[in-house]
C-alpha cells in the first residue's frame, strides 16, 4: 500500500507559516534544463487589447497600416493602463474578436498583425545615464513600455512610500520554470531591473526571493549579487509561496491584511520577469514585446522554455515542441493549480502567460468523483490565507453565500491548495467562484432595484407636486399649497383621496347603468 | 496543420491537478493503525475480537449497500470511501470479544443506519457512529454488553490458552451458539470461563500496573508476554498508542485531540490520586494504560466528522472528553466512560465550531 502523506504535506518548520502548505508534484524536470530558445516569427500575431485585469487599451493604428517592431499600436485608456506594442514588423491585418485566454473561454478584441519576417525595429532610445531621471520619469517610461507585473494581478504598483522591495523569482506552481530559466541565464538583467526599481522607490531593503531548490538559479545569482545592496532570500519550495501576500509574509513576517494591498504596509513586490523587462525598457529602450514562457506537457516531444513574442498563437509554440495532437486532451495556460484551460489553439499568448501545458488524458485525468466532506481539516491546514475551506463549502452548499462572505470568502485567492489536497476531491474552488459571482450578482441586482425604486419615488413625488400646483392654482384664494413633509405620507394621502374619488365615481357609474338597465327592462 | 477541433479539449475549472490521496486511503490507514492493538488482543484474549471485526465488517458492508440503494446513491462510489469498514472495525474492537452475531448485527445497524445514514450519511452525522452503536447496545442489552467470558479449554480449571484449537472452536461457538453440538452444556462451561472486562470497560483501576509487577519480579520481556501475568490490557493499550502515533506521523490525525484528551486525564488523575485508603481513583499510569484511554484518544474521538474543526476547537473538544472520561470513570455510574464522553463531546461540537473559527484580519 502506498502511504499517501509522506511527501504531500511537509512537516518541517523552515519558515513562518508555511509548514502546512502543500507540496504538489512539481513536474518541472522536463522543461527545466532547456536553455531559453528564441522562437521564429509566426505568420500572424494576435495582440489582445486586454493584457491584464484593467481596461482594454485603445488601438491607434488602422487595418492596413504598416507597423514596426516596438511601435505602439494601442494606448492606455487611463493612468493605470499600459499600452500595447507591435512585437515585430508587419501589417495590421484585422482588428476583430479573437479567442482570449480567460476562464470563460471567451473572445476579446485583438489586433491581428500579418508579419513580414523582416523584424525591423523602430528607433530605440536607450537611457545612458539613469541618475538624471526622476522617479516620475522612470515610472512613466516603464508604463510606456507596456510593463505590468508579469504574474498575478498584472498591475504595476503605484508610487507610495516603500520600505522593502521584493523581486519575486519564486515559482511554486507545478510545471512553471520560466522565471528560474530567466534568472539562470540573465541574472544581471534582473539585478539591473531591481536597481532601477530601488532608484524609484528608495526602499531600504531589496530582496530577491527564489525557491530553495532552484540551485542553478541561486548559483547564477549569487556571484552577480556580490557587493550589491540586494539580498537573496530562499523560500521553501511549497505552494503557494510565490503568491504575493504569502511571499511577503514569509520574507518580512508582516501580514498583509485581507482588504489591503502590499503597498499599504510599505512593501512592493514585483515579478522577476517584470524586473528583467524593466531593465530592457530603460537600459535598451525596448518595450515589452516578448516574454519567457514554459511550454511543456506530456504530448510534447521536447518541452522548452521559449522567449516568445506576445500574441503568438499557442498552437505555434506547441508545434515547435513537436506536439502529438492525437493524444492532446487538455491545454492549460498557467500552472496546473491556478491555470485555465483553453478551448482553442489559436488563443494567443498574453503578457501574463507564464506557462503552457499540453497534456494528455493520462497526465490530466478528469477530476475524480467527489465524495462527501469528511471534515478532515486538510484543507484548513493547506489554506495559505488561513480560511476554513470546509466551512465556506458548507455555507455555500446551504445557499448561504452571505455567511460564506462573513467567513472570509472575499479573501480567498483561489489558489486551489484546498481543492488539491482534499481527499474527497471536492471541487472547492468552483464553489467559491460560484459564490463570488452570486454575491456580485446580488449586489448588481440590489443596486439596480435601488435605482428603480428611487426613480419611482421621484416620479410619484413629481406627480404629486404637479397635482398640488394645479389644485393650488384653482383654490389660490382659499389655501396656499402645503409643504410636503415626506414623500411617503404625501403619497399615501394622495392615493387615498384619489381612491375615494374613484370609488365614488365607480359607484355612481354602476348605479347609473343599473337604472338605465332597469328602465330598459321595463320598456 | 492539423489542429484538433476545440470540442476535443477538456474545459475545466482550476486546479487541474489533484493529490493522489483519497478518503478511502485515509480510512485504510486508520484500519491499518488498529493492527498492533488487535494483534495484542488476539494474542492475549483469543480470536473473539477478530471474529467481532470480521462479522461487523460483513454486516457493515451489507447494510451500507442496502441503505445506499434505498437512498438512491451510487453504491460503488460511496462504499469506496471505506468509512463503513472503519466504523465496523472500531465497533468490533470495542464490543465484548466474541459477542453473539445478533448483538454485532444490532450494533452495526445502529451505527450505520441510525447514527450515520439517518442523519444524512458520511460527513453529516453529528455523533460518532461506532460509539452511538455501542451506547445504544449498552442501553438495550446491558448484560450482553458488560459480560465477557473467555472460553476455556473444556477441561475447565487449567490455565486457558486462547490460541489453542479448542478455545478457537469455542470462541466461534460463542458467536454462533447454535453451532455448538450441545448448546446447553456448553453454555454452562462458558460460565465457568474467566469473566473479563470488555475493552471499553475499565477493570483494574484499583490495582497496580501488571507490567510493573512483572518487571519488579525481574521477569523480563518474556514474562511480560506471558498470558498469566495479566499484562494484556496494558499491552493492548500500548498497541493503540503505537497505532495512534503512526496516524499522527502520517498526518491523518492532528495532535490536538489526543494530546488534550490524554493531557486532561493525566492532569486530573494526578490531582485526585490517592495512594492509600479507600480511594480507588487510580494512578495516572493506570488511567492511561490500564483502561480504554488510548483507543478513545487516538481512534474514536479523532473521527473527523463528529469532532471539532479548528485547532482551538479540537483542544477544547479534547478537554471536554478528557474531563468527561475521568469524571464518569471515577465518580460516575457507567463503566464505559469513553463512549459517553465522546458522545458528550459530539454534542458540544456545533457550539465549539461556532465560536472557535479562525479570525480574519482586515
Ligand atoms: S479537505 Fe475536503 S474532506 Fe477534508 S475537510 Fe476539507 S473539504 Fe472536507
Ligand atoms: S482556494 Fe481559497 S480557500 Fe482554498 S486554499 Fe486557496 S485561498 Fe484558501
Amino acid at each position: 500500500m502506498r502511504f499517501p502523506f509522506s511527501n504531500t504535506v511537509s512537516s518541517s518548520r523552515k519558515s513562518h507559516g508555511t509548514r502546512n502548505w502543500i507540496q504538489p508534484e512539481a513536474n518541472k524536470a522536463s522543461s527545466l534544463r532547456s536553455v531559453i530558445m528564441e522562437t521564429p516569427i509566426p505568420d500572424y500575431l494576435y495582440l489582445a487589447l486586454k493584457q491584464y485585469n484593467g481596461l482594454d487599451a485603445r488601438p491607434i493604428v488602422n487595418v492596413g497600416d504598416k507597423v514596426l517592431k516596438g511601435q505602439k499600436i494601442a494606448e492606455a485608456r487611463d493612468e493605470f493602463g499600459v499600452p500595447v506594442h507591435a512585437p515585430t514588423s508587419g501589417m495590421v491585418a484585422a482588428i476583430s474578436r479573437h479567442p482570449y485566454p480567460d476562464e470563460f473561454g471567451s473572445d476579446a478584441i485583438a489586433l491581428c498583425i500579418k508579419t513580414d519576417g523582416l523584424d525591423r525595429w523602430i528607433p530605440r532610445q536607450p537611457e545612458d545615464d539613469l541618475h538624471t531621471l526622476s522617479a516620475q520619469q522612470l515610472i512613466k517610461k516603464i508604463r510606456e513600455a507596456g510593463i505590468i507585473s508579469l504574474a498575478g494581478s498584472g498591475e504595476f504598483p503605484n508610487r507610495e512610500p516603500i520600505d522593502t522591495l521584493i523581486i519575486n523569482g519564486a515559482e511554486c506552481e507545478p510545471y512553471v520554470t520560466c522565471n528560474q530559466a530567466l534568472i539562470r541565464e540573465h541574472p544581471e538583467n534582473i539585478i539591473s531591473g531591481a536597481k532601477i526599481l530601488l532608484q524609484i522607490y528608495r526602499a531600504k531593503h531589496c530582496i530577491i526571493a527564489i525557491e530553495e531548490n532552484s540551485t542553478d538559479a541561486i548559483d547564477a545569482l549569487k556571484p552577480a549579487l556580490e557587493d550589491q545592496s540586494i539580498e537573496l532570500n530562499l523560500v521553501p519550495a511549497r505552494y503557494p509561496a510565490s503568491s504575493d501576500k504569502q511571499l511577503i509574509q514569509v520574507l518580512t513576517k508582516k501580514e498583509v491584511p485581507a482588504s489591503k494591498r502590499p503597498e499599504d504596509i510599505g512593501v512592493s513586490i514585483i515579478n522577476a520577469a517584470a524586473a528583467a523587462a524593466i531593465h530592457n525598457a530603460i537600459i535598451s529602450g525596448e518595450p515589452l514585446i516578448s516574454r519567457v514562457t514554459t511550454v511543456c506537457g506530456d504530448t510534447l516531444k521536447t518541452p522548452k522554455n521559449f522567449r516568445a513574442l506576445i500574441g503568438t498563437p499557442v498552437a505555434f509554440l506547441f508545434e515547435l515542441c513537436g506536439i502529438d495532437y492525437s493524444r492532446l486532451s487538455r491545454v492549460v495556460m498557467g500552472g496546473s493549480l491556478t491555470g485555465i484551460t483553453l478551448n482553442n489553439l489559436d488563443t494567443p499568448l498574453i503578457k501574463t502567460s507564464d506557462c503552457l501545458i499540453a497534456g494528455s488524458s493520462q497526465e490530466f485525468p478528469s477530476a475524480p468523483t467527489a465524495h462527501e466532506c469528511i471534515r478532515c481539516g486538510f484543507c484548513s491546514s493547506a489554506c495559505p490565507v488561513g480560511l476554513m475551506p470546509q466551512q465556506l463549502y458548507n455555507s455555500i452548499r446551504a445557499g448561504m453565500t452571505d455567511k460564506a462572505q462573513q467567513q472570509g470568502l472575499d479573501d480567498c485567492i483561489e489558489c486551489g491548495a484546498c481543492a488539491y489536497i482534499c481527499p474527497s476531491h471536492i471541487p472547492l474552488v468552483q464553489y467559491y467562484r460560484y459564490a463570488k459571482f452570486e454575491l456580485k450578482d446580488q449586489n448588481v441586482r440590489y443596486e439596480q432595484s435601488r435605482k428603480w425604486q428611487r426613480r419611482f419615488e421621484y416620479r410619484q413625488h413629481r406627480l404629486l407636486e404637479n397635482e398640488k400646483r394645479k389644485q393650488g392654482n384653482r383654490h389660490r384664494s382659499l389655501a396656499r399649497p402645503e409643504i410636503i413633509e415626506t414623500t411617503d405620507t404625501a403619497l399615501e394621502n394622495f392615493s387615498r383621496e384619489q381612491a375615494s374619488i374613484e370609488i365614488a365615481d365607480a359607484v355612481a357609474r354602476v348605479k347609473a347603468r343599473k337604472n338605465k338597465k332597469n328602465s330598459e327592462d321595463k320598456t | 496543420m492539423t489542429t484538433p477541433a476545440p470540442s476535443n479539449l477538456v474545459i475545466s475549472c482550476s486546479p487541474q491537478q489533484f493529490s493522489k490521496t483519497t478518503t478511502g486511503q485515509i480510512m485504510l490507514l486508520v484500519m491499518a493503525a488498529c493492527v498492533p492493538a488487535v494483534l495484542m488482543s488476539t494474542y492475549f484474549f483469543g480470536i473473539g475480537t477478530l471474529l467481532n471485526i470480521g462479522l461487523a465488517a460483513i454486516f457493515a458492508l451489507l447494510l451500507e449497500s442496502a441503505v445506499l440503494k434505498f437512498r438512491d446513491k451510487d453504491i460503488r462510489l460511496h462504499l469506496s470511501d471505506n468509512s463503513a469498514l472503519v466504523t465496523a472495525v472500531l465497533l468490533g474492537i470495542t464490543m465484548p470479544p466474541g459477542s453473539q452475531w445478533w448483538l454485532t448485527l444490532s450494533g452495526v445497524f445502529c451505527a450505520i443506519v441510525i447514527a450515520k445514514h439517518a442523519f444524512g450519511g458520511l460527513g453529516h452525522n453529528p455523533f460518532n457512529p461506532a460509539m452511538s452503536g455501542y451506547v445504544i447496545l449498552l442501553l438495550f442489552f446491558p448484560l450482553a454488553m458488560t459480560s465477557w467470558h473467555i472460553p476455556v479449554a473444556l477441561s475447565g480449571d487449567e490455565l486457558f490458552s486462547p490460541l489453542s484449537f479448542d478455545s478457537l472452536l469455542s470462541s466461534i461457538q460463542l458467536v454462533f451458539p447454535t453451532l455448538a453440538p450441545d448448546s446447553a452444556s456448553h453454555a454452562s462451561s462458558f460460565t465457568d470461563g474467566m469473566a473479563m472486562a470488555t475493552p471499553l470497560i475499565e477493570q483494574n483501576l484499583a490495582g497496580h500496573s501488571a507490567i510493573k509487577t512483572v518487571l519488579d519480579a525481574d521477569g523480563g520481556l518474556g514474562a511480560i508476554l506471558d498470558r498469566a501475568s495479566e499484562t494484556g490490557w496494558e499491552l493492548v493499550n500500548t498497541g493503540f498508542l503505537v497505532g495512534g502515533l503512526f496516524l499522527m506521523w502520517k498526518k491523518v490525525i492532528s495532535w490536538h485531540i489526543p494530546v488534550s484528551i490524554i493531557g486532561s486525564i493525566l492532569l486530573l488523575s494526578l490531582l485526585f490520586y490517592a495512594d492509600s485508603g479507600v480511594s480507588t481513583n487510580g494512578s495516572a499510569y493506570l488511567h492511561l494504560f490500564g483502561t480504554a484511554t488510548m483507543i478513545g484518544a487516538f481512534f474514536i474521538a479523532t473521527d473527523p466528522v463528529s469532532a471539532a474543526a479548528s485547532s482551538k476547537g479540537k483542544l477544547l473538544y479534547g478537554v471536554i472528553i478528557g474531563c468527561g472520561v475521568y469524571s464518569i470513570r471515577v465518580w460516575g455510574g457507567y463503566l464505559d466512560s469513553i463512549a459517553f464522553a465522546v458522545l458528550i463531546g459530539n454534542f458540544c461540537v456545533p457550539l465549539i465550531d461556532h465560536f472557535c473559527t479562525r479570525e480574519i484580519r482586515h
